[in-house]
């Protein structure tokens, strides 16, 4: 049940040129360039609206983009739409199920739409059935599962026909924690056998530790795209400083905000919350400056910056 | 009761259907057109000539309200109810008689609007003179009563179902009964008090059940404008009789209609939430629709199906679906049988045969909006299935529903020609050199293959079911003769074609299957077209 081998092993999972929808005279997408490395397990980052769901499914064939070109593994996903269905996977942010179906008639159903043989199939249904901890309610009417089961039922149906590109929309938005943990883990065991998987989420701090790249989009467009752990630094446009000293704040606080790298400073219990005016600003002007002007400085911390915190004020909320 | 919020929202949301002007359009030149034919008509200058197309006309509306009527009003509560939205609305102060008698305003409203629509063209008859103010004020009560008794069967099946086709079905469904039901109590009451004690030399005995029938046609509809005559033959005492007997029947229908919409609402208040099946009813479920013989023949048959074409197995799975196929089977065997004694029996084939293809334009035009609804459709497009299986998949599927019924029309009329009865199935006077019977056939048949691809084109290119069902008719059996006609009368205007003689129905079916078949190869490459580009209307 292995798809097509792609044309050429050296060719990133998903890469987008200038890629374009409209709908209307609504720009859901504008010029988006993405890339995506095999075997990354790629966080897509965007408040509502953002253009998500959009992306994943010109990726997946389902959309036609307005301008533009993308490839996954090397095919082109309006020329070559055929060999990309064989080798994605894709789950959209509902559910799209049957709800008079059985589970394993379902996942059977799909198997047959992907040409899986149907001495293979039996099998293959109760793997990925095990995979995401359905086993028990094989023979159980889809309707009556709850909202979750849906969403590993819907997991499932993504991995039936073992592909190598995965497209997640938002697949952990209806579990509960302990649901949301072992995904997780699939995941990351799924990275490990070779997939690249693809995961829209509003759920940051798992992207976080879960992702090894994430891209951040706003209206349509790219604005940040690179390591997870290097959000922060590349992202944080001005460094936060918690300092402590003894003996005269406010003239602490007056030699600070007369430097000019120092973008703004505020006493709050008993601290100095002082922000640098951007990334490159070299944080040794802080100590610096104060050692200089005689005060007492006996503390001196960055502050963390989540990616949480990142988006929030990369997007600052902006939706069309 | 406050029943505003609904009507405010539902105004909104019809200003923003495009669908309503459409169909106000389509119920203005279904008239003009009725209009116009009769003009042509050589027969149908003779006599009273405004008094026979007021009585047309209103024929026209009658069928157009108890066949629209219900239609347009199923979905509405099932609609919320699918959606989730009905409980909302319960979870306000609203009440659910404000939600049903909201719902019910604002379909009556949109009945009124296709009304007045037509009223500019009914007015034409009055201008020709032989016309009337009782007509008028008879045929207003009438449909008055009508739309009341429609939009009643409409809300009544919308607040019982969920899915859309059922409610549809449903709705039909009682609108047939309502419509049994009024006008036989309707007629039965114009005998006792006009007849009965007007017409000299009237019976009970006398009048047979065929008879009864067609007075009650004509007596609700003025088709051919009998009414008029009717009235000059009538002395005035009786026409007064008559028009009271009009306006209590309305009465009657509007009391009644109210008395059902209350009930339903009453019964939507205490089951707004969707119960899922008891054990007890999933027992008997199991009991009636799944297999009870050769199951592991069936089994495999359904597996070998799913190998061939899911698409196709998709689509006959289902146990609603074995029962939608074996119904219309059975309802053509009743009717099939209930007509086996009468003289014309032939005659009935071809409407039969008509409504099924009504019923497989429908089942072709809603073929893809539950995948739609579901998300489903998404997921099966980005499978490698091939456009052409998805298509052909489709197609067998919504074939097999109504093979069935349609073979044992053929059969039935292949039985009597045989047996050497050589009435014509198509209406029209003819030589017989050219054939109407075989090229009755030949469109019927090519209106099977034809019209689900249409159907589908529709499907995925209009947001509604009832729009695609209208465009599917439209354009699958209406427009090739409408270019027939078209065609003829621009060659007889320019003097251009030996075609200016009157062509026998044979010739003209013909034709119109040619041009059927061009028009349905046409939307299918578009069918194809849009599912390669994947190109449709994504929210439902
Ligand atoms: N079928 C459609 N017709 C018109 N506009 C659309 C359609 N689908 C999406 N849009 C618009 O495109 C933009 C991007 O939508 P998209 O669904 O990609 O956002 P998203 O990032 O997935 O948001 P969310 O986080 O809410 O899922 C939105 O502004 C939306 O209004
Ligand atoms: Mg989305």
């Amino acid at each position: 049940m292995s798809a097509a081998p792609p044309p050429d092993n050296n060719v990133p999972a998903v890469q987008t040129f200038a890629l374009t929808r409209v709908y209307g005279s609504m720009i859901a997408l504008n010029a988006l360039n993405l890339t995506v490395n095999r075997g990354d397990l790629f966080g897509f980052i965007g408040s509502n609206g953002a253009g998500k769901t959009t992306t994943l499914r010109i990726l997946a064939t389902f959309l036609a983009p307005s301008a533009g070109t993308a490839q996954v593994l090397g095919h082109d996903v309006v020329r070559d739409a055929d060999a990309v269905r064989h080798v994605i996977g894709y789950m959209p942010d509902f559910f799209g199920v049957y709800k008079d179906m059985e589970v394993t008639e379902y996942l059977d159903f799909f198997g047959a739409c992907y040409k899986i043989p149907s001495s293979q199939r039996e099998k293959t249904v109760n793997d990925v059935l095990e995979l995401v901890g359905l086993s028990e309610k094989k023979g159980a009417l889809i309707g009556a599962l709850s909202r979750g089961m849906q969403q590993r039922l819907g997991l499932a149906r993504v991995l039936i026909h073992d592909p190598q590109l995965l497209l997640l929309d938002e697949p952990a938005s209806g579990l509960d924690p302990r649901a949301r943990i072992e995904m997780m883990a699939i995941l990351q065991e799924l990275q490990k056998m070779g997939k690249t998987i693809i995961i829209s989420s509003h759920i940051l701090s798992e992207l976080e530790t879960l992702c090894n790249r994430v891209a951040i989009i706003e209206k349509g467009k790219l604005i940040y795209t690179g390591q997870a752990q290097g959000v922060r630094d590349q992202m944080a446009t001005g460094r936060v400083f918690w300092v402590r000293v003894i003996g005269d704040e406010v003239r602490a606080v007056e030699l600070l905000k007369a430097r000019p790298e120092i973008n703004q400073v505020e006493q709050t219990e008993g601290r100095l919350k002082v922000t640098l005016n951007d990334h490159d600003t070299d944080p040794g002007c802080v100590a610096e400056t104060l050692v200089h002007g005689g005060v007492k400085l006996v503390g001196l911390e960055e502050e963390e910056l989540g990616l949480e915190e990142v988006f929030m004020r990369v997007t600052r909320g902006e939706t069309q | 009761m406050n029943a505003w919020p609904v009507i405010h929202r539902e105004l909104r949301a019809e200003a923003r259907h495009t669908f309503n002007y459409w169909l106000r359009l389509l119920g203005v030149s279904l008239l003009l057109s009725i209009f116009v034919m009769m003009m042509l008509d050589p027969q149908g200058s003779a006599s009273k000539p405004g008094a026979k197309l007021f009585g047309n006309l209103n024929t026209a509306l009658f069928i157009a309200i108890w066949l629209l009527v219900p239609l347009l009003t199923a979905d509405c509560i099932s609609r919320e109810r699918r959606e989730g939205t009905l409980g909302l609305l319960f979870l306000t102060p609203l009440t659910s008689r404000g939600v049903v008698v909201g719902k019910g305003l604002i379909h009556a409203l949109r009945a009124a609007t296709l009304l007045l629509a037509t009223l500019p063209v009914l007015a034409l008859p009055f201008l020709l003179g032989g016309v009337t103010w009782r007509e008028g004020v008879m045929a207003l009560l009438v449909n008055l009563s009508s739309v009341c008794l429609a939009l009643a069967a409409g809300l009544i099946a919308s607040s019982q179902c969920t899915q859309w086709n059922r409610a549809l079905f449903l709705a039909e469904v009682l609108a047939a009964i309502f419509l049994l039901g009024f006008g036989g109590l309707f007629t039965f009451a114009l005998l006792l008090q006009v007849a009965a004690p007007f017409v000299p030399g009237f019976t009970w005995r006398g009048v047979s059940f065929g008879e009864m029938l067609t007075g009650a046609a004509i007596l609700c509809t003025d088709v051919a404008g009998m009414w008029s005559e009717a009235f000059g033959s009538l002395p005035a005492a009786a026409n007064r009789a008559w028009l009271q007997t009009v306006g209590e029947g309305a009465l009657v229908a509007i009391f009644a209609s109210g008395l059902m919409v209350l009930r339903v609402a009453r019964r939507l208040e205490r089951t707004r939430q969707e119960q899922p099946p008891t054990a007890r009813q999933l027992r008997w479920q199991r009991f009636f629709l799944a297999p009870l013989f050769w199951k592991s023949l069936f089994r495999s048959k359904m597996r070998r199906r799913l190998e061939r074409n899911p698409v196709g197995w998709l689509q006959q799975r289902s146990a609603a679906a074995r029962i939608t196929k074996w119904g219309w089977c059975l309802f053509v065997i009743a009717v099939e049988s209930s007509m086996a004694a009468e003289d014309d029996f032939v005659r009935y084939q071809l409407p039969l045969a008509l409504l099924l293809i009504l019923g497989l334009a429908a089942s072709a035009a809603g073929s893809f909006s539950h995948e739609r609804q579901s998300g489903a459709l998404e997921l099966i497009l980005v499978t490698p299935l091939s456009v052409g299986q998805i298509i052909f998949g489709r197609l067998r599927g919504v074939w097999g529903q109504l093979l069935p019924a349609l073979g044992t029309v053929a059969v039935v009329c292949l039985f009597v020609f045989q047996a050497g009865s050589f009435d014509l199935l198509w209406p029209g006077d003819d030589d017989p050199n050219n054939n109407p019977n075989s090229a009755s056939a030949l469109f019927l048949l090519s209106s099977f293959v034809t019209i689900p691809g249409v159907g589908f084109y529709f499907s995925l290119s209009r947001r509604h079911f009832m729009t695609a069902w209208l465009l599917t008719l439209a354009v699958g059996l209406v427009l090739p003769w409408l270019t027939l006609w078209g065609g003829r009368w621009f060659f007889f205007l320019m003097h251009l074609n030996p075609l200016t003689y009157r062509f026998g129905t044979g010739t003209a079916l013909a034709w119109a299957t040619v041009l059927q078949i061009v028009f349905g190869a046409a939307t299918g490459g578009l069918l194809y077209r849009n599912l390669h580009c994947r190109r449709f209307v994504l929210v439902s």
